[in-house]
């Protein structure tokens, strides 16, 4: 069954939507072209907030989403807790710049993130992450 | 090992019996959870081994729904042995449980051991058995969702109808 999930999005014909969240210009630049470099096929969405991406969420078809941690107004927690309630199948990789116990268990105990990078964050961590959260989670493709 | 490690008295339960896996190399605290696992979660059977290697051929012999697994244990650490897990069992829920409440274990633990739950001793048994009924019965409507899908792939195959 993972197998069909690998060529379906390892396929050119069924490119994996990605969305990067945060409020640097910056690092969605750089995740971007990480992400673009090793899958050219692939159609990445970025987002400024927390609210962007939700309205992302709700016009396009979003596969994984990697989002920061620290974001003013909705921090990627609380992206997460509505990401879940939307669309609950999505995987949610989330990056922060503090390596904090209590922040890493909240984030796998509490919000259920499928990953969790250290910035800098390493672009072979970052590719494999989202790899195999869109392959280990079963990932519906949603056509609007 | 005094407890009975393969089989269990059914239990009488609406949910099918579904077996989780405890590993620890303290003999108390792997027979303390698990008497509380199987008195609390009445549709579980728990299966234990004191170490990764044992844990690893138990799971090859017998069909496990959930792994929780303690980090510090000699031979094998706890990720070394969910990383084993995942090679041959994908997609098992895993939870670890330590000692040691350390950062980067933590991030290892989530990103390499693809755990859903990590707990740091001492931890409250209720606790435990609250996440581990809450994955397991969201592992078994996935179970039987995936079913329905092989099924409806069966009935109409073209891929993208749904």
């Amino acid at each position: 069954m993972q197998d069909t999930h690998l060529q379906r999005h390892t396929g050119e014909a069924e490119p994996l939507h990605v969305l990067f969240v945060d409020d640097e210009q910056d690092i969605l630049t750089t995740c971007q072209a990480f992400f673009r470099s090793r899958n050219p096929h692939a159609c990445i969405h970025t987002a400024a907030s927390g609210k962007q991406a939700l309205e992302l969420l709700q016009t396009h078809r979003v596969d994984v989403i990697v989002s920061d941690y620290c974001m003013p107004r909705m921090n990627g927690f609380e992206l997460m807790a509505r990401v879940r309630e939307m669309r609950p199948e999505v995987p949610c990789i989330l990056m922060t710049a503090y390596t904090d116990v209590e922040l890493a268990m909240q984030a796998v105990n509490d919000h259920e993130a499928d990953a969790f990078l250290v910035k800098p964050v390493d672009p072979e961590q970052l590719i494999q992450a989202i790899q195999y959260a869109a392959t280990s989670k079963g990932v519906e493709p949603v056509y609007n | 090992m005094d407890r009975p490690t393969a089989t269990a008295a059914p239990k009488r339960s609406c949910l099918q019996q579904e077996t989780i896996l405890l590993v620890d190399d303290e003999p108390d605290i792997l027979q303390t959870t698990a008497r509380f696992l199987e008195k609390r979660l009445h549709h579980v059977n728990v299966l234990t081994a004191a170490s990764g290697p044992e844990a690893l051929a138990v799971l090859q012999h017998h069909p496990v729904t959930l792994v929780v697994s303690d980090y510090r244990m000699p031979k094998m650490d706890g990720l070394e042995f969910l990383d084993a897990v995942h090679r041959s069992h994908a997609k098992m829920p895993c939870i670890m449980t330590t000692a040691y409440s350390d950062a980067n274990l933590a991030i290892r633990a989530v990103n390499e051991g693809k755990v859903l739950h990590f707990f740091t001793k001492p931890f409250e048994a209720e606790e435990l058995a609250k996440v581990v009924g809450g994955l397991l019965w969201k592992t078994v409507q996935e179970r039987a969702r995936d079913a329905a899908a092989q099924h409806a792939v069966g009935m109409v195959d073209a891929p993208g109808v749904v």
